[in-house]
């Protein structure tokens, strides 16, 4: 009976990618959303983008620029993630947020964790109606230290999860 | 006499990122002759590979799409995505198919390319654009066996973008 077995199976691994993306050990209260439901959670392949600045001691180093990442959902790409910080779908629905909570992430190489508050919000579709982003999982994506040549600039690359949420 | 200074110093400037850009000799295979370079684009992003199964059933990391932002001027001015996609922040975007590659300049490099545009929407800078050049390529490569179906790895690259119109 292999139909069945394979519905058993396809159940097994839609609980486990909802288990994973919101519903697993409780996130760090810095950037949980008590309250809101989850509307849809998109996995971002990319990179953060760093300038060289001076700093506010007049050394040059990295200063975190703007990410830019392919939204995908079960092997699609359905949109992208870009300075604002936006994200688009391809349905034309996009929403801009700000940063409210962050936690550290899995190892010092990864880029925190967030929760950030829509501030804004365009076009008609799935992202309409949310009012919180949160990106978990994060793997890469840091850059520290001094550079040399200012106005240059380098990707480190990165994945994460972006959760997105309603109120209610 | 500071002006007459910072003039001449913008017309070196000027005629060296012209000659970057588009009159040093590319390679034959992604040259564009006849036609005329609108601007070029520096992007900064990924390479996005995917772990798949090839045609001998081994898996390996496979390109699957670029996603990049568009710089000018020290400004964010577009971006580069799946298609291959150019979209400038006046609305103006292209779609391009390889008609022509070259070697990068290491083996890290991705190849430098030429694009026909094969559709456009919006109305602004790319519109008239009908071929792109991918030069001066930095990192982006991936090869070899990869361990799990489905898994995606992106590499960070640069490239510069030419935008060249017919005439």
């Amino acid at each position: 009976m292999p139909i069945v077995r394979n519905a058993a199976f396809a159940l097994l691994l839609s609980s486990a990618s909802v288990l994973s993306a919101s519903a697993q050990t409780p996130l760090p209260d810095a950037i949980a959303a008590p309250g809101e439901s989850v509307v849809l959670t998109l996995h971002a392949e990319g990179a953060q983008m760093y300038e060289c600045k001076a700093g506010a001691d007049g050394k040059l180093a990295w200063a975190f620029r703007e990410p830019i990442a392919a939204l995908l959902l079960d092997g699609k790409t359905v949109g992208r993630h870009y300075t604002g910080p936006n994200w688009e779908h391809i349905d034309s629905s996009a929403v801009v947020g700000k940063a409210v909570g962050n936690a550290p992430g899995a190892t010092p190489n990864d880029i925190p964790w967030l929760k950030l508050t829509v501030t804004s919000g365009r076009g008609t579709g799935i992202l309409s109606g949310v009012t919180t982003v949160q990106r978990i999982n994060t793997a890469g994506g840091k850059l520290e230290g001094e550079c040399d040549k200012p106005g240059s600039y380098r990707n480190a690359p990165y994945s994460a999860d972006y959760v997105f949420l309603r109120k209610g | 006499m500071s002006f007459p200074k910072n003039a001449v110093l913008t017309a070196i400037f000027l005629t060296g990122s012209l000659v970057n850009a588009t009159a040093q000799t590319l390679p034959e295979a992604i040259a564009a002759p006849g036609e005329t370079a609108i601007f070029t684009l520096h992007a900064e992003g990924a390479q996005v590979y995917e772990c798949k199964a090839g045609a001998d059933g081994a898996l390996a990391w496979a390109f699957r799409e670029p996603i990049a932002t568009l710089f000018a001027g020290g400004k964010t001015v577009g971006r580069h995505y799946a298609g291959p996609t150019w979209e400038y922040s006046d609305g103006s975007a292209v779609v391009g198919q390889v008609a022509g590659t070259a070697p990068g300049f290491v083996a890290n490099d991705i190849p430098l390319l030429k694009l026909n545009v094969t559709s456009r929407r919006g109305t602004g800078a790319l519109t008239p654009a009908t071929t792109v050049q991918r030069i001066n390529t930095a990192g982006g490569r991936l090869n070899g066996a990869c361990y799990k179906a489905g898994t995606y790895e992106s590499v960070p690259y640069s490239a510069d973008y030419v935008f060249l119109r017919k005439g």
